[in-house]
């Protein structure tokens, strides 16, 4: 009988050309898929604002323009303008600022008017309509 | 000094170039695993409102989101406006006891207040205590 015995057959290398693919793959999904944004948040009604409005005041603030014009109580300024934003807060430290809008106005202008207002000192902020 | 200048040679395969190659596209795939985060869709392109003194997000709230037009979007479907108060109303009373009902709101930065005072009163109509508003980071 003749028998062709080869000599023991050299270890080839693994392709790597599947691993790329599926690497590939992966890489795509993961650069088309995430996200870098990074979310933060503004709490308009809290437990903690809900429960003290009973018992404290309420100052409302109104926001005129897009721009930052703000009137409270007869007076005008403007919500860039921080010296006057933490002088009118200091009159009431801790009362609940509450920000009613003009017509027209948009989202950004009052979250920049919230955020002044926590800036020049106010202990709690909301917007009218959430309160009670 | 005995110099071994007969050192055994790898066997050259044509994959050897690939290696860089390969080395590259892993530290990639590695960055964009670690780095990134995957989120659900919103159902609706929204750019939320800049902000400097926002806190973190809390771990896991309800999105509500509302577009530049006013459209209210509960977990990637459109909800009709006399509806919102009932979506968040089954969803507060689908929480185990003790877990609190937080509703966050991702609201355009163009959106008009108004409209989102709307949609803020509804959701606070079904009982809602925790109430946020999503910000982005200002560089």
């Amino acid at each position: 009988m003749l028998l062709n015995l080869d000599p023991a057959p050299r270890r080839e290398m693994i392709s790597l050309t599947p691993l790329i693919d599926i690497v590939f793959i992966l890489l795509l999904f993961f650069m088309l898929t995430s996200t870098f944004s990074r979310w933060q948040q503004i709490d308009l009604l809290a437990p903690s604002i809900s429960d003290d409005t009973q018992t404290e005041n309420l100052r409302v603030i109104k926001l005129e323009s897009n721009d930052g014009r703000v009137s409270f109580d007869g007076r005008t300024l403007l919500s860039q303008d921080a010296m006057a934003l933490s002088a009118l807060i200091n009159e009431e430290p801790k009362a609940t600022y509450v920000i009613t809008v003009a017509k027209g106005i948009n989202t950004q202008a009052m979250v920049t008017l919230l955020d002044n207002l926590k800036q020049a000192g106010a202990y709690q902020v909301s917007l009218a309509g959430v309160l009670p | 000094m005995i110099l071994n200048t007969q050192a055994e040679r790898r066997m050259k395969s044509a994959d050897d170039s690939l290696i860089p190659l390969i080395n590259v596209v892993f530290l990639m795939l590695i960055f964009f695993m670690v780095a990134g985060h995957i989120e659900a869709s919103d159902g609706a392109e929204v750019a939320p409102p800049l902000s400097l003194s926002a806190s973190e997000l809390l771990a896991d709230p309800l999105k509500v989101v509302v577009t530049k037009e006013g459209d209210v979007f509960i977990a990637g479907v459109v909800v009709e406006d006399n509806q919102i108060t009932q979506r968040i109303f089954d969803y507060s009373h689908s929480l185990n006891e003790g877990e609190e009902a937080a509703i966050i709101v991702k609201a355009d930065s163009e959106l008009e207040v108004e409209q989102l005072q709307v949609v803020l009163k509804q959701i606070k109509a079904a009982g809602i205590e925790r109430l946020s508003l999503i910000t982005q980071e200002q560089a």
